[in-house]
Protein backbone atom coordinates (compact mmCIF):
# COMPACT_ATOMS: atom_id res chain seq x y z
CA UNK A 1 0.00 0.00 0.00
CA UNK A 2 1.67 3.28 -0.72
CA UNK A 3 1.96 5.94 1.83
CA UNK A 4 -1.11 8.51 0.10
CA UNK A 5 -3.50 5.35 0.59
CA UNK A 6 -2.37 4.89 4.28
CA UNK A 7 -5.12 5.69 7.11
CA UNK A 8 -2.98 6.79 9.46
CA UNK A 9 -1.19 9.67 7.39
CA UNK A 10 -4.07 10.84 5.57
CA UNK A 11 -5.64 13.45 7.83
CA UNK A 12 -1.93 15.29 8.01
CA UNK A 13 -1.33 14.64 3.88
CA UNK A 14 -4.66 16.02 2.95
CA UNK A 15 -4.14 18.95 4.83
CA UNK A 16 -0.56 19.55 3.61
CA UNK A 17 -2.54 18.96 -0.07
CA UNK A 18 -4.74 21.92 0.44
CA UNK A 19 -2.11 24.11 1.81
CA UNK A 20 -0.44 23.03 -1.19
CA UNK A 21 -3.07 23.61 -3.52
CA UNK A 22 -3.72 27.07 -1.82
CA UNK A 23 0.23 27.96 -2.19
CA UNK A 24 -0.55 27.26 -6.08
CA UNK A 25 -3.74 29.23 -6.20
CA UNK A 26 -2.26 31.99 -4.82
CA UNK A 27 0.50 32.02 -7.53
CA UNK A 28 -1.78 31.29 -10.05
CA UNK A 29 -4.08 34.61 -8.96
CA UNK A 30 -0.66 36.60 -8.69
CA UNK A 31 0.02 35.35 -12.30
CA UNK A 32 -2.65 36.16 -13.81
CA UNK A 33 -3.83 39.49 -12.23
CA UNK A 34 -0.26 40.82 -13.09
CA UNK A 35 -0.19 39.70 -16.90
CA UNK A 36 -3.52 41.14 -17.07
CA UNK A 37 -5.09 43.93 -19.60
CA UNK A 38 -5.56 45.56 -16.39
CA UNK A 39 -2.07 46.06 -14.93
CA UNK A 40 -1.50 47.60 -18.47
CA UNK A 41 -4.33 50.11 -17.60
CA UNK A 42 -3.03 50.48 -14.00
CA UNK A 43 0.47 51.63 -15.56
CA UNK A 44 -1.10 53.93 -18.02
CA UNK A 45 -2.77 55.64 -15.25
CA UNK A 46 -0.20 56.13 -12.80
CA UNK A 47 2.30 57.07 -15.79
CA UNK A 48 -0.82 59.62 -16.30
CA UNK A 49 -1.08 60.72 -12.89
CA UNK A 50 3.09 61.23 -12.83
CA UNK A 51 2.71 63.99 -15.84
CA UNK A 52 -0.23 65.60 -13.71
CA UNK A 53 2.43 65.86 -10.57
CA UNK A 54 5.34 66.25 -12.81
CA UNK A 55 3.16 69.27 -14.65
CA UNK A 56 2.40 70.74 -11.06
CA UNK A 57 5.79 70.60 -9.04
CA UNK A 58 7.52 71.95 -12.43
CA UNK A 59 6.56 75.62 -11.02
CA UNK A 60 8.71 76.17 -7.64
CA UNK A 61 7.66 77.16 -4.36
CA UNK A 62 5.26 74.20 -4.10
CA UNK A 63 4.18 73.18 -0.40
CA UNK A 64 3.20 69.86 1.45
CA UNK A 65 -0.26 71.44 2.26
CA UNK A 66 -0.92 72.44 -1.80
CA UNK A 67 0.41 68.74 -2.91
CA UNK A 68 -2.10 67.67 -0.36
CA UNK A 69 -4.90 69.56 -1.49
CA UNK A 70 -4.49 70.06 -5.25
CA UNK A 71 -2.63 66.60 -6.44
CA UNK A 72 -2.70 63.46 -3.85
CA UNK A 73 -6.45 63.96 -2.51
CA UNK A 74 -8.33 64.30 -5.83
CA UNK A 75 -6.33 62.09 -8.18
CA UNK A 76 -4.30 59.52 -5.85
CA UNK A 77 -6.85 59.28 -2.91
CA UNK A 78 -10.09 59.71 -4.34
CA UNK A 79 -9.24 58.08 -7.73
CA UNK A 80 -6.42 55.91 -8.27
CA UNK A 81 -6.48 54.23 -5.17
CA UNK A 82 -9.92 52.76 -5.68
CA UNK A 83 -9.50 52.00 -9.29
CA UNK A 84 -6.42 49.56 -8.18
CA UNK A 85 -8.66 47.85 -5.76
CA UNK A 86 -11.40 47.52 -8.24
CA UNK A 87 -9.08 46.63 -10.88
CA UNK A 88 -7.48 43.24 -8.70
CA UNK A 89 -10.82 43.45 -6.04
CA UNK A 90 -13.41 42.80 -8.28
CA UNK A 91 -11.59 40.72 -11.22
CA UNK A 92 -10.05 38.31 -8.73
CA UNK A 93 -13.49 36.38 -8.50
CA UNK A 94 -15.62 38.62 -10.91
CA UNK A 95 -12.70 38.06 -13.84
CA UNK A 96 -13.60 33.69 -13.38
CA UNK A 97 -17.29 34.02 -13.41
CA UNK A 98 -16.91 36.06 -16.65
CA UNK A 99 -14.51 34.19 -17.86
CA UNK A 100 -16.59 31.07 -16.84
CA UNK A 101 -13.78 29.60 -15.55
CA UNK A 102 -15.28 29.35 -11.62
CA UNK A 103 -16.98 26.70 -12.10
CA UNK A 104 -12.63 24.65 -12.77
CA UNK A 105 -12.12 26.37 -9.43
CA UNK A 106 -15.56 25.08 -7.44
CA UNK A 107 -14.77 21.38 -8.56
CA UNK A 108 -11.51 21.20 -6.53
CA UNK A 109 -11.26 19.66 -3.45
CA UNK A 110 -10.24 23.00 -1.77
CA UNK A 111 -12.48 24.08 0.65
CA UNK A 112 -14.14 27.83 -0.82
CA UNK A 113 -13.26 29.71 2.02
CA UNK A 114 -9.89 29.08 1.37
CA UNK A 115 -10.18 29.82 -1.83
CA UNK A 116 -11.48 33.26 -1.04
CA UNK A 117 -9.18 33.56 2.01
CA UNK A 118 -6.05 32.71 -1.21
CA UNK A 119 -7.76 35.44 -3.44
CA UNK A 120 -8.11 37.88 -0.73
CA UNK A 121 -4.84 37.64 0.53
CA UNK A 122 -3.16 38.06 -3.30
CA UNK A 123 -5.75 40.76 -4.30
CA UNK A 124 -4.42 42.79 -1.08
CA UNK A 125 -0.58 41.90 -1.58
CA UNK A 126 -1.27 43.87 -5.25
CA UNK A 127 -3.25 46.52 -3.89
CA UNK A 128 -0.76 47.12 -1.38
CA UNK A 129 2.13 47.29 -4.01
CA UNK A 130 0.67 49.08 -6.61
CA UNK A 131 -1.04 51.64 -4.01
CA UNK A 132 2.80 52.56 -2.29
CA UNK A 133 4.61 52.40 -4.85
CA UNK A 134 2.66 54.90 -6.89
CA UNK A 135 2.24 56.89 -3.46
CA UNK A 136 6.47 56.59 -3.73
CA UNK A 137 6.72 57.60 -7.17
CA UNK A 138 3.97 60.56 -6.86
CA UNK A 139 6.13 61.72 -3.81
CA UNK A 140 9.07 61.11 -5.02
CA UNK A 141 8.06 63.66 -8.34
CA UNK A 142 6.94 66.07 -6.55
CA UNK A 143 10.13 66.41 -4.47
CA UNK A 144 10.45 67.92 -1.46
CA UNK A 145 6.57 68.49 -0.59
CA UNK A 146 6.62 64.70 -1.79
CA UNK A 147 9.28 63.07 0.90
CA UNK A 148 7.41 65.35 3.81
CA UNK A 149 3.86 63.65 2.64
CA UNK A 150 5.34 60.26 2.06
CA UNK A 151 5.31 59.02 5.41
CA UNK A 152 2.14 60.59 6.67
CA UNK A 153 0.24 59.07 3.11
CA UNK A 154 1.51 55.39 2.94
CA UNK A 155 0.10 53.85 6.23
CA UNK A 156 -2.99 55.40 5.82
CA UNK A 157 -3.27 54.70 1.99
CA UNK A 158 -2.15 50.85 2.20
CA UNK A 159 -4.76 50.45 5.40
CA UNK A 160 -7.59 52.12 2.74
CA UNK A 161 -6.04 50.08 -0.37
CA UNK A 162 -6.64 46.82 1.83
CA UNK A 163 -9.88 47.67 2.98
CA UNK A 164 -11.36 48.61 -0.79
CA UNK A 165 -9.58 45.32 -1.96
CA UNK A 166 -11.51 43.59 0.69
CA UNK A 167 -15.19 45.40 -0.02
CA UNK A 168 -14.74 45.08 -3.97
CA UNK A 169 -13.36 41.24 -3.72
CA UNK A 170 -16.61 40.69 -1.84
CA UNK A 171 -19.14 42.30 -4.32
CA UNK A 172 -17.26 40.71 -6.86
CA UNK A 173 -18.08 37.23 -5.47
CA UNK A 174 -21.67 38.23 -4.31
CA UNK A 175 -23.07 39.68 -7.45
CA UNK A 176 -22.66 39.05 -11.43
CA UNK A 177 -22.13 42.48 -12.15
CA UNK A 178 -19.47 42.88 -9.63
CA UNK A 179 -17.15 45.83 -11.27
CA UNK A 180 -20.26 47.62 -12.28
CA UNK A 181 -21.39 47.21 -8.99
CA UNK A 182 -17.83 48.52 -7.33
CA UNK A 183 -17.91 51.25 -9.80
CA UNK A 184 -21.10 52.32 -8.46
CA UNK A 185 -20.49 51.97 -4.96
CA UNK A 186 -17.51 54.03 -5.35
CA UNK A 187 -19.24 56.74 -7.39
CA UNK A 188 -22.24 56.95 -5.22
CA UNK A 189 -20.86 56.36 -2.00
CA UNK A 190 -17.31 57.04 -1.18
CA UNK A 191 -18.05 60.29 -3.91
CA UNK A 192 -20.78 61.77 -2.69
CA UNK A 193 -21.38 60.71 0.71
CA UNK A 194 -18.28 62.31 1.88
CA UNK A 195 -19.57 66.10 0.67
CA UNK A 196 -22.22 65.45 2.87
CA UNK A 197 -22.89 66.04 6.29
CA UNK A 198 -23.43 64.81 9.54
CA UNK A 199 -22.66 61.00 10.59
CA UNK A 200 -23.63 59.24 7.20
CA UNK A 201 -20.45 59.31 5.56
CA UNK A 202 -19.17 57.38 8.18
CA UNK A 203 -20.13 54.07 5.99
CA UNK A 204 -17.26 55.15 3.85
CA UNK A 205 -13.53 54.23 3.58
CA UNK A 206 -13.17 57.74 2.45
CA UNK A 207 -14.19 58.43 5.59
CA UNK A 208 -11.71 57.00 7.76
CA UNK A 209 -9.08 57.54 5.31
CA UNK A 210 -9.39 60.98 5.87
CA UNK A 211 -9.61 61.15 9.30
CA UNK A 212 -6.40 59.32 9.42
CA UNK A 213 -4.64 61.90 6.97
CA UNK A 214 -5.99 64.89 8.55
CA UNK A 215 -4.75 63.20 12.08
CA UNK A 216 -1.55 62.49 11.12
CA UNK A 217 -0.90 66.04 9.31
CA UNK A 218 -1.62 68.01 11.73
CA UNK A 219 1.48 69.79 11.77
CA UNK A 220 1.42 69.97 7.62
CA UNK A 221 -2.22 71.79 8.58
CA UNK A 222 -3.95 69.21 6.04
CA UNK A 223 -7.63 68.83 5.86
CA UNK A 224 -9.64 70.83 8.02
CA UNK A 225 -9.02 74.58 8.37
CA UNK A 226 -12.17 76.49 8.88
CA UNK A 227 -14.01 75.72 11.97
CA UNK A 228 -17.18 75.11 9.29
CA UNK A 229 -15.31 72.04 7.67
CA UNK A 230 -14.50 71.03 11.12
CA UNK A 231 -18.01 70.95 12.30
CA UNK A 232 -19.13 69.43 8.42
CA UNK A 233 -16.75 66.47 8.51
CA UNK A 234 -17.04 65.57 12.08
CA UNK A 235 -14.11 63.64 12.24
CA UNK A 236 -12.81 61.04 14.25
CA UNK A 237 -9.56 60.53 15.79
CA UNK A 238 -7.14 59.21 13.59
CA UNK A 239 -6.11 55.57 15.77
CA UNK A 240 -9.81 55.03 15.91
CA UNK A 241 -10.33 55.60 12.06
CA UNK A 242 -7.45 52.65 11.85
CA UNK A 243 -9.34 50.42 13.96
CA UNK A 244 -12.09 50.68 12.86
CA UNK A 245 -10.44 50.04 9.36
CA UNK A 246 -9.06 47.07 10.53
CA UNK A 247 -11.81 46.15 11.70
CA UNK A 248 -13.80 46.27 8.94
CA UNK A 249 -11.42 44.57 6.53
CA UNK A 250 -11.25 41.63 8.76
CA UNK A 251 -15.24 41.57 8.89
CA UNK A 252 -15.82 41.70 5.44
CA UNK A 253 -12.89 39.13 4.58
CA UNK A 254 -14.79 37.44 7.44
CA UNK A 255 -18.27 37.57 5.39
CA UNK A 256 -16.65 37.20 1.85
CA UNK A 257 -15.12 33.83 3.03
CA UNK A 258 -18.86 32.57 4.83
CA UNK A 259 -21.04 33.73 1.76
CA UNK A 260 -18.81 32.64 -1.18
CA UNK A 261 -19.17 29.15 0.76
CA UNK A 262 -22.75 29.33 1.06
CA UNK A 263 -23.31 31.04 -2.21
CA UNK A 264 -24.77 28.94 -5.19
CA UNK A 265 -23.44 30.24 -8.46
CA UNK A 266 -26.32 29.07 -10.73
CA UNK A 267 -25.13 30.94 -14.05
CA UNK A 268 -21.90 28.81 -14.15
CA UNK A 269 -23.91 25.81 -15.60
CA UNK B 1 -23.48 7.86 -40.42
CA UNK B 2 -23.25 10.60 -42.62
CA UNK B 3 -25.31 10.23 -45.94
CA UNK B 4 -23.25 11.59 -48.47
CA UNK B 5 -25.76 10.38 -51.24
CA UNK B 6 -26.22 14.24 -53.16
CA UNK B 7 -30.39 12.66 -53.77
CA UNK B 8 -31.14 11.05 -50.42
CA UNK B 9 -29.45 14.67 -49.33
CA UNK B 10 -31.75 16.75 -51.16
CA UNK B 11 -35.07 14.80 -49.37
CA UNK B 12 -33.46 14.98 -46.14
CA UNK B 13 -33.75 18.80 -46.43
CA UNK B 14 -36.82 19.36 -47.88
CA UNK B 15 -38.24 17.33 -45.02
CA UNK B 16 -36.36 19.67 -43.16
CA UNK B 17 -38.33 22.24 -44.21
CA UNK B 18 -35.86 24.53 -45.49
CA UNK B 19 -36.45 27.10 -48.25
CA UNK B 20 -35.85 30.24 -49.63
CA UNK B 21 -37.55 33.35 -48.23
CA UNK B 22 -40.09 34.69 -50.68
CA UNK B 23 -41.07 37.89 -49.44
CA UNK B 24 -39.64 41.49 -50.44
CA UNK B 25 -36.39 42.10 -48.70
CA UNK B 26 -35.91 45.33 -47.22
CA UNK B 27 -33.52 47.75 -47.12
CA UNK B 28 -30.46 46.61 -44.54
CA UNK B 29 -30.93 50.17 -43.25
CA UNK B 30 -33.85 48.39 -41.28
CA UNK B 31 -31.38 46.33 -39.25
CA UNK B 32 -30.00 49.25 -37.36
CA UNK B 33 -33.28 49.39 -35.73
CA UNK B 34 -33.31 45.69 -35.48
CA UNK B 35 -29.62 46.39 -33.43
CA UNK B 36 -31.18 49.08 -31.40
CA UNK B 37 -34.16 47.80 -30.28
CA UNK B 38 -32.04 44.26 -29.08
CA UNK B 39 -28.98 46.73 -27.50
CA UNK B 40 -32.13 48.32 -25.20
CA UNK B 41 -33.62 44.94 -24.64
CA UNK B 42 -30.27 43.35 -23.54
CA UNK B 43 -29.82 46.37 -20.97
CA UNK B 44 -33.21 47.12 -19.98
CA UNK B 45 -33.08 43.11 -18.70
CA UNK B 46 -30.78 43.45 -16.55
CA UNK B 47 -31.45 44.67 -12.69
CA UNK B 48 -28.47 46.47 -12.49
CA UNK B 49 -29.40 48.99 -15.52
CA UNK B 50 -32.43 49.89 -13.53
CA UNK B 51 -31.02 49.85 -10.16
CA UNK B 52 -28.61 52.69 -11.78
CA UNK B 53 -31.03 54.32 -13.54
CA UNK B 54 -32.58 54.70 -9.91
CA UNK B 55 -29.82 56.54 -8.92
CA UNK B 56 -30.02 58.56 -11.32
CA UNK B 57 -33.14 59.53 -11.60
CA UNK B 58 -32.94 60.97 -7.94
CA UNK B 59 -31.48 64.36 -9.07
CA UNK B 60 -34.46 64.23 -12.02
CA UNK B 61 -36.87 63.97 -8.41
CA UNK B 62 -34.67 66.49 -6.84
CA UNK B 63 -35.63 69.01 -9.87
CA UNK B 64 -39.07 67.98 -10.65
CA UNK B 65 -39.95 68.26 -7.03
CA UNK B 66 -38.22 71.72 -6.73
CA UNK B 67 -39.91 73.37 -9.95
CA UNK B 68 -43.45 71.90 -8.50
CA UNK B 69 -42.29 73.87 -5.05
CA UNK B 70 -41.07 77.22 -6.99
CA UNK B 71 -44.60 76.92 -9.19
CA UNK B 72 -46.70 76.89 -5.93
CA UNK B 73 -44.90 79.64 -4.37
CA UNK B 74 -44.78 82.38 -7.24
CA UNK B 75 -48.54 82.32 -6.90
CA UNK B 76 -48.36 82.83 -3.21
CA UNK B 77 -44.94 84.91 -2.82
CA UNK B 78 -43.76 87.00 -5.70
CA UNK B 79 -40.75 87.72 -3.08
CA UNK B 80 -39.89 84.46 -2.73
CA UNK B 81 -40.06 83.51 -6.40
CA UNK B 82 -37.87 86.13 -7.11
CA UNK B 83 -35.07 84.90 -4.83
CA UNK B 84 -35.69 81.23 -6.23
CA UNK B 85 -35.05 82.83 -9.93
CA UNK B 86 -31.63 82.49 -8.78
CA UNK B 87 -31.79 78.82 -9.91
CA UNK B 88 -31.89 79.64 -13.44
CA UNK B 89 -34.76 77.95 -15.39
CA UNK B 90 -35.09 81.25 -17.48
CA UNK B 91 -33.01 83.43 -19.71
CA UNK B 92 -30.22 80.97 -20.47
CA UNK B 93 -31.52 77.95 -18.55
CA UNK B 94 -28.28 77.22 -16.06
CA UNK B 95 -30.33 74.90 -14.10
CA UNK B 96 -30.92 72.83 -16.98
CA UNK B 97 -27.56 72.85 -17.74
CA UNK B 98 -26.07 71.89 -14.56
CA UNK B 99 -28.69 69.00 -14.54
CA UNK B 100 -27.87 67.56 -17.18
CA UNK B 101 -23.88 67.78 -16.59
CA UNK B 102 -24.73 65.93 -13.27
CA UNK B 103 -26.90 63.01 -15.31
CA UNK B 104 -24.00 63.43 -17.50
CA UNK B 105 -21.69 61.59 -14.81
CA UNK B 106 -24.46 58.96 -13.97
CA UNK B 107 -24.49 58.35 -17.79
CA UNK B 108 -21.13 57.72 -17.57
CA UNK B 109 -20.91 55.18 -14.84
CA UNK B 110 -23.83 53.17 -16.79
CA UNK B 111 -22.18 53.49 -20.30
CA UNK B 112 -19.10 51.40 -18.31
CA UNK B 113 -21.42 48.80 -18.06
CA UNK B 114 -23.46 49.26 -21.63
CA UNK B 115 -20.16 49.31 -23.19
CA UNK B 116 -19.16 45.70 -21.98
CA UNK B 117 -22.25 44.36 -22.31
CA UNK B 118 -23.01 45.70 -25.97
CA UNK B 119 -19.57 46.29 -27.29
CA UNK B 120 -17.05 44.00 -25.30
CA UNK B 121 -19.35 41.26 -25.05
CA UNK B 122 -20.24 41.04 -29.20
CA UNK B 123 -15.98 41.33 -29.39
CA UNK B 124 -15.26 38.59 -26.84
CA UNK B 125 -17.61 36.04 -27.21
CA UNK B 126 -18.17 36.44 -31.13
CA UNK B 127 -21.48 38.41 -31.41
CA UNK B 128 -19.76 40.38 -33.87
CA UNK B 129 -19.79 37.46 -36.29
CA UNK B 130 -23.36 36.49 -35.98
CA UNK B 131 -24.27 40.60 -36.87
CA UNK B 132 -21.77 40.47 -39.77
CA UNK B 133 -22.80 37.19 -41.34
CA UNK B 134 -26.12 38.42 -42.09
CA UNK B 135 -26.92 40.65 -44.92
CA UNK B 136 -26.15 44.13 -43.84
CA UNK B 137 -23.18 45.72 -43.77
CA UNK B 138 -20.19 46.95 -41.15
CA UNK B 139 -21.39 50.48 -41.09
CA UNK B 140 -24.75 49.46 -40.43
CA UNK B 141 -23.36 47.72 -37.22
CA UNK B 142 -21.29 50.37 -36.27
CA UNK B 143 -24.69 52.81 -36.86
CA UNK B 144 -26.70 50.31 -34.47
CA UNK B 145 -24.45 50.34 -31.84
CA UNK B 146 -23.94 53.62 -31.44
CA UNK B 147 -27.25 54.54 -31.76
CA UNK B 148 -28.13 52.39 -28.94
CA UNK B 149 -25.03 53.81 -26.74
CA UNK B 150 -26.49 57.09 -27.70
CA UNK B 151 -30.32 56.13 -27.05
CA UNK B 152 -29.02 55.13 -23.54
CA UNK B 153 -26.89 58.57 -22.69
CA UNK B 154 -30.33 60.58 -24.27
CA UNK B 155 -33.12 58.54 -21.52
CA UNK B 156 -30.84 59.74 -18.60
CA UNK B 157 -30.15 63.20 -19.79
CA UNK B 158 -31.72 64.73 -22.52
CA UNK B 159 -35.20 62.96 -21.59
CA UNK B 160 -35.38 63.96 -18.34
CA UNK B 161 -34.46 68.10 -18.82
CA UNK B 162 -36.89 67.82 -21.52
CA UNK B 163 -39.01 66.58 -19.05
CA UNK B 164 -38.51 69.45 -16.59
CA UNK B 165 -38.98 72.21 -18.88
CA UNK B 166 -42.28 70.97 -20.46
CA UNK B 167 -43.04 70.84 -16.35
CA UNK B 168 -41.77 74.65 -15.53
CA UNK B 169 -43.49 75.74 -18.80
CA UNK B 170 -46.84 73.53 -18.20
CA UNK B 171 -46.87 74.72 -14.45
CA UNK B 172 -47.15 78.60 -15.66
CA UNK B 173 -50.41 80.30 -16.05
CA UNK B 174 -49.27 80.59 -20.17
CA UNK B 175 -47.41 79.18 -22.82
CA UNK B 176 -45.00 82.19 -22.63
CA UNK B 177 -42.51 80.38 -21.01
CA UNK B 178 -42.09 78.50 -24.34
CA UNK B 179 -42.35 81.38 -26.59
CA UNK B 180 -40.21 83.31 -24.58
CA UNK B 181 -37.61 80.17 -23.61
CA UNK B 182 -37.35 78.45 -27.05
CA UNK B 183 -33.42 78.48 -26.77
CA UNK B 184 -33.48 76.34 -23.99
CA UNK B 185 -35.14 73.55 -25.65
CA UNK B 186 -32.70 74.36 -28.66
CA UNK B 187 -29.80 74.03 -25.65
CA UNK B 188 -31.31 71.06 -23.80
CA UNK B 189 -30.99 69.04 -27.70
CA UNK B 190 -27.80 70.76 -28.59
CA UNK B 191 -26.47 69.96 -25.24
CA UNK B 192 -27.89 66.25 -25.34
CA UNK B 193 -26.48 65.72 -28.91
CA UNK B 194 -23.10 66.53 -27.66
CA UNK B 195 -23.40 64.35 -25.23
CA UNK B 196 -24.87 60.96 -27.07
CA UNK B 197 -22.49 61.29 -29.95
CA UNK B 198 -19.28 62.34 -28.42
CA UNK B 199 -19.80 59.64 -25.61
CA UNK B 200 -20.92 57.09 -28.07
CA UNK B 201 -18.42 56.92 -30.42
CA UNK B 202 -15.71 57.18 -27.27
CA UNK B 203 -16.94 54.54 -25.52
CA UNK B 204 -17.93 52.31 -28.71
CA UNK B 205 -14.12 53.31 -29.38
CA UNK B 206 -12.45 52.27 -26.31
CA UNK B 207 -14.91 48.89 -26.07
CA UNK B 208 -13.76 47.44 -29.51
CA UNK B 209 -10.22 47.60 -27.89
CA UNK B 210 -10.63 46.85 -24.50
CA UNK B 211 -13.68 44.68 -24.32
CA UNK B 212 -12.87 43.14 -20.55
CA UNK B 213 -15.69 44.84 -18.22
CA UNK B 214 -12.31 45.65 -15.90
CA UNK B 215 -9.98 47.59 -17.72
CA UNK B 216 -13.03 48.84 -19.84
CA UNK B 217 -14.08 50.67 -16.85
CA UNK B 218 -10.70 51.94 -15.66
CA UNK B 219 -10.04 53.31 -18.81
CA UNK B 220 -13.40 54.84 -19.50
CA UNK B 221 -13.26 56.70 -16.28
CA UNK B 222 -9.65 57.43 -16.64
CA UNK B 223 -10.19 59.21 -19.60
CA UNK B 224 -12.49 61.99 -17.77
CA UNK B 225 -10.83 62.16 -15.14
CA UNK B 226 -7.35 62.15 -15.42
CA UNK B 227 -7.17 64.07 -18.93
CA UNK B 228 -8.93 66.74 -16.66
CA UNK B 229 -6.65 66.94 -13.89
CA UNK B 230 -3.92 66.89 -16.49
CA UNK B 231 -5.32 69.58 -18.51
CA UNK B 232 -5.64 71.87 -15.12
CA UNK B 233 -1.82 70.73 -14.40
CA UNK B 234 -0.25 71.36 -17.71
CA UNK B 235 -2.65 75.01 -17.61
CA UNK B 236 -1.05 76.00 -14.64
CA UNK B 237 2.17 75.38 -15.75
CA UNK B 238 2.29 76.73 -19.09
CA UNK B 239 -0.13 79.44 -18.29
CA UNK B 240 -2.05 78.79 -21.10
CA UNK B 241 -6.15 78.04 -20.67
CA UNK B 242 -5.77 75.57 -24.39
CA UNK B 243 -4.20 72.85 -22.40
CA UNK B 244 -7.81 72.57 -20.95
CA UNK B 245 -8.99 71.33 -24.08
CA UNK B 246 -7.47 68.68 -23.13
CA UNK B 247 -10.42 67.60 -20.64
CA UNK B 248 -13.26 66.04 -22.79
CA UNK B 249 -15.58 66.68 -19.63
CA UNK B 250 -15.27 70.51 -19.42
CA UNK B 251 -14.88 70.73 -23.78
CA UNK B 252 -18.61 68.83 -23.78
CA UNK B 253 -19.76 71.36 -20.81
CA UNK B 254 -18.14 74.20 -23.05
CA UNK B 255 -20.13 73.16 -26.20
CA UNK B 256 -23.42 72.95 -23.45
CA UNK B 257 -22.87 76.25 -22.43
CA UNK B 258 -22.72 77.39 -26.34
CA UNK B 259 -25.75 75.96 -26.87
CA UNK B 260 -27.47 76.95 -24.16
CA UNK B 261 -26.17 80.60 -25.53
CA UNK B 262 -24.08 81.38 -22.28
CA UNK B 263 -20.17 80.74 -23.39
CA UNK B 264 -18.89 84.12 -23.51
CA UNK B 265 -17.36 84.84 -26.87
CA UNK B 266 -13.51 85.96 -25.77
CA UNK B 267 -12.94 83.08 -23.19
CA UNK B 268 -10.16 80.54 -24.15
CA UNK B 269 -10.69 77.95 -25.32
CA UNK B 270 -13.07 79.60 -27.60
CA UNK B 271 -16.16 77.44 -29.08
CA UNK B 272 -14.89 76.97 -32.28
CA UNK B 273 -11.52 75.45 -30.69
CA UNK B 274 -13.32 73.05 -28.47
CA UNK B 275 -15.58 71.63 -31.50
CA UNK B 276 -12.35 71.50 -33.32
CA UNK B 277 -10.72 69.22 -30.68
CA UNK B 278 -14.27 67.00 -29.94
CA UNK B 279 -14.77 66.37 -33.89
CA UNK B 280 -10.81 65.11 -33.86
CA UNK B 281 -11.80 62.66 -31.34
CA UNK B 282 -14.86 61.91 -32.57
CA UNK B 283 -13.10 61.11 -36.02
CA UNK B 284 -10.03 59.17 -34.48
CA UNK B 285 -12.35 57.26 -32.37
CA UNK B 286 -14.43 56.32 -35.58
CA UNK B 287 -11.41 55.65 -38.03
CA UNK B 288 -10.88 52.90 -34.73
CA UNK B 289 -13.88 51.58 -34.26
CA UNK B 290 -13.79 50.82 -38.46
CA UNK B 291 -10.64 49.40 -38.22
CA UNK B 292 -11.92 47.29 -35.38
CA UNK B 293 -14.81 45.97 -36.49
CA UNK B 294 -14.04 43.36 -39.24
CA UNK B 295 -15.36 40.05 -40.13
CA UNK B 296 -12.25 38.19 -40.44
CA UNK B 297 -12.50 36.20 -37.15
CA UNK B 298 -15.06 34.79 -39.23
CA UNK B 299 -12.34 32.53 -40.87
CA UNK B 300 -11.15 31.23 -37.29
Amino acid sequence: MSEIDSPSTEPASSTMRIVRACLFLFRLTLQRQVFSRQTLVNLGLTIVCGMIVAAWSYRGHRTAMGFSDYMLLPTYISFLMPIFAISYGSSAIGGEREDQSLIYLLVTPIPRAAIYLTKAIAVSLLVAIWSGSTLALLCWLAGEPGKTLLPIYLPASLLAGLMYASVFLLLGAMFRHGTILSLAYWFFLEVLLIQMPGTVKRITVAFYLRCMLFDAGKTYNLGLRTPADVEMFAAISGESAMWVMICAILALTTFGAYAFSRREYTELG
Amino acid sequence: MVDNHPQRAVTTLDQAGYRPWTGTLRSPWWSVLAIVRVALGLIMRRWLFWGLLGLGLLNFLYHFSFIYLKATLVVQSRDFARFLDGFKLTGTGEAYMTFMHVQAGIAALLLAFAGSMLIGADTRHGGMIFYLSRSMDRKHYIIGKLLSIAAIVSLITTVPALILYIEYGVLSNSFDYFVENWTIARGILGFGLVLATVQSLLLFAVASWIPRTVPLAMTWLGIFVLLTALGRALREMAGDRRWMLLALWEDMLRIGHWAFGSLPENRIPTGTETAVVLVGVCLVSLALIVYRVKAVEVVR
